[in-house]
């Protein structure tokens, strides 16, 4: 297994060769990074077209400020930082252009006994949970429902596994408003998933 | 329902607790806490189950990736932009004009070019306008505005009420004579 240390120096010797204008040097940044880019933009604007979109302007702002670049923040950090800012960027333009239904605020006071769906063909397994399309579209549209906030949070965390420190230096807080985020964020998405929750403890 | 059921302190601090205890980042002091109540409280035992059920979906999600296409349409984007120009920052400013002076200067010059210097500071200090060359300019706007002050002036004191034909009219009409206190000594 490649350690924590060995990809930090390996960016960083990509981040030289690139800043010195070595465009196989970014090829290989973009390669390494692209796939984790976009699984949380696909996740923070639901859009398979936008989240193609906006990882490549990611990568294109990457490019242009590469040479900004300091060693204060990892590769991985500073890209999901520029990712995180176009993401709430679109958000609030799309919110404005479409006056999205969806609702941003009204999340996690809900009552998980009494989120009642048909509960669908899932294939559930108590002892290990199998995820399937049906519950990974779920997943999205009840990622989507959460507030940006909490869900830039709960993605970085628990799907693209950054530390606290990371996530609160890519959203601008203090690390206690991060576990903050994270539980309301969970325990909001513990209600939507309700009906895909349960078995024997 | 299960969260109002439950409204014991005890419950209230392990729901609060139940996110860094699903992610084991609990003191063991506050891990044991925890599971005390949870082998006691089946309400709390059933949102911990769901809460690391929660996790657990999240942590299984499909990892995502983007078209075929994604590299060849950025590059085609990055070539595009042409060179990316060089960071300048005030830091980088200063150390290129001063390596530029560096590089254009060559000490032989030296004394020659701070002489030049030397001489053009004079010559602006003695040639330099005097002090007075801003209070010329505001003397102008005191005059300005002492003209419009005139006017006002001017303008008020045509307007004076008590030049006024038809107050005057009113005012011998009504008898009352110059100074309105005479009527009340009378």
């Amino acid at each position: 297994m490649v350690s924590v240390g060995n990809i930090m120096q390996a960016d960083t010797a990509l981040v030289l060769r690139a800043q010195a204008n070595d465009r196989a040097a970014f090829n290989e940044i973009v390669l390494r990074y692209k796939s984790k880019v976009y699984n949380y933009v696909f996740r923070m604007v639901h859009s398979p077209l936008d989240a193609e979109d906006l990882t490549q302007e990611t990568f294109v702002r990457a490019y242009l400020s590469i040479r900004s670049f300091q060693s204060r923040a990892s590769l991985n950090t500073w890209l999901f930082r520029i990712a995180t800012n176009l993401c709430i960027d679109f958000s609030r333009k799309n919110k404005k252009t479409q006056g999205l239904t969806m609702s941003l605020s009204q999340d996690g006071d809900g009552d998980e006994e009494d989120t009642q769906r048909d509960i669908p063909d899932v294939s559930y397994d108590p002892q290990r949970l199998v995820m399937n399309k049906e519950l990974g579209t779920r997943l999205n549209e009840a990622l989507m429902e959460l507030p940006i906030k909490l869900r830039q949070v709960v993605l970085m965390y628990d799907i693209e596994g950054l530390p606290y420190e990371e996530i609160a230096c890519v959203i601008g807080c203090p690390l206690g408003t991060v576990k903050s985020r994270l539980f309301n964020a969970r325990s909001a998405l513990r209600v939507k998933l309700a009906p895909y929750l349960g078995g024997t403890i | 329902m299960l969260d109002q059921n439950t409204t014991d302190a005890n419950c209230r601090s392990t729901w609060s607790r139940l996110s860094d205890y699903a992610d084991n980042s609990l003191s063991a002091r506050e891990m044991w806490e925890v599971e005390k109540h949870l082998a006691a409280c089946a309400d709390c035992a059933k949102l911990a189950h769901r809460t690391t059920q929660t996790i657990q979906i999240l942590r299984s999600a499909e990892t995502l990736d983007t078209s075929d296409n994604f590299m060849a349409q950025l590059h085609a984007k990055l070539d595009s932009l042409g060179p990316v120009p060089a960071r300048r920052t005030a830091g980088t400013v200063v150390r290129e004009w001063l390596d530029e002076v560096r590089a254009r200067l060559n000490f032989r010059a030296l004394p020659t070019l701070s002489v030049g210097m030397a001489s053009f500071i004079l010559a602006a200090l003695l040639f330099s306008p005097r002090h007075g060359a801003i209070p010329v300019v505001s003397t102008v706007a005191t005059e300005m505005v002492s003209q419009e002050a005139l006017d006002r002036h001017v303008a008020v004191t045509a307007s004076n009420p008590f030049d006024d034909p038809v107050a005057a009219k009113l005012e011998a009409d009504s008898g009352i004579s110059d100074s309105g206190a005479r009527i009340g000594t009378n």
